[in-house]
């Protein structure tokens, strides 16, 4: 059953370093999107790494599509790659950089801290969502981007 | 014994209702093709040249990031119960492991 907030939850409780990338970015800042999965980007430090491993052993975390149910370990979670998981509270997308090597310190200076009920998250800022999105191809980011940036146009009218 | 309830004033009810702050006055009188001329306007408001329907957004925007997060999670919810209903029991697999308990 997908609960994102139990996700966040426990990341935050790990003190995990962090920012909430795309789908849920998007809905977190107002865009009427649908998504399946909670892509994070988290920081490459080693203690960081160390702190998401326990977070997502907490989860029950496995790699997703394969029968041997894996779960991550540190060496995967050095990686800059993409690490798409399942856990007991849906689908966790852990990436080490996004774009060509774009890192989470590269986006700290782009997030907007977040109240999400009980917890401060960050979350990329529209903004910077938009430029990420311009870069990728998929027909599904393609419509994302049109909803992205409407959203920002829809913000800025609001604030005049 | 119960009046039945005033046809015309049922409908011109759920009318405002759907309509809300209706310019089209005397709703009793007004024709369908007036109603549906409004309908259409709000319609060709609410979209962009995009065909992105700025009513949703201004809705999401209303609302705080933890709603936004909670009706996000139950459309997933819903989807999830309503793909469990459809699928053929046998089909039923787990998506993850704690799932089959």
């Amino acid at each position: 059953m997908t609960d994102f907030h139990r996700i966040l939850k426990t990341l935050a409780d790990a003190n995990v370093d962090f920012i909430v990338v795309g789908g849920v970015a998007a809905v977190l800042q107002g865009a009427p999107i649908h998504t399946k999965d909670l892509d994070i980007l988290y920081s490459l430090e080693p203690a960081n790494q160390a702190r998401l491993l326990g977070a997502l052993q907490e989860l029950g975390a496995v790699f997703r599509d394969d029968p041997r149910r894996i779960a991550p370990n540190l060496s995967h979670l050095a990686s800059l790659g993409h690490k798409l998981l399942t856990t007991s509270a849906g689908k966790l997308d852990c990436l080490g950089t996004i774009e060509e090597h774009t890192t989470y310190e590269d986006i700290l200076d782009h997030v907007e801290w977040m109240q999400v009920d009980e917890m401060r998250i960050r979350v990329i800022s529209l903004p910077r969502l938009i430029q990420v999105k311009e870069k990728l191809t998929r027909p599904k980011d393609q419509l994302a981007l049109l909803q992205l940036r409407a959203t920002l146009e829809e913000r800025e009218a609001k604030k005049r | 014994m119960h009046a039945l309830p005033n046809a015309a004033s049922t409908e011109a009810r759920l009318w405002t209702a759907v309509l809300g702050e209706c310019t089209v006055t005397g709703l009793r009188e007004a024709s369908v093709s007036d109603v549906d001329q409004e309908l259409q306007a709000r319609l060709d408001a609410a979209y962009d040249e995009h065909g992105v329907d700025r009513s949703l957004i201004r809705a999401c925007l209303a609302q705080s990031p933890s709603e936004r997060l909670a009706d996000l999670e139950a459309q997933l919810r819903f989807f999830e119960r309503v793909r469990r209903v459809s699928e053929p029991s046998h089909d039923r697999l787990p998506s993850h492991p704690e799932d089959a308990g």
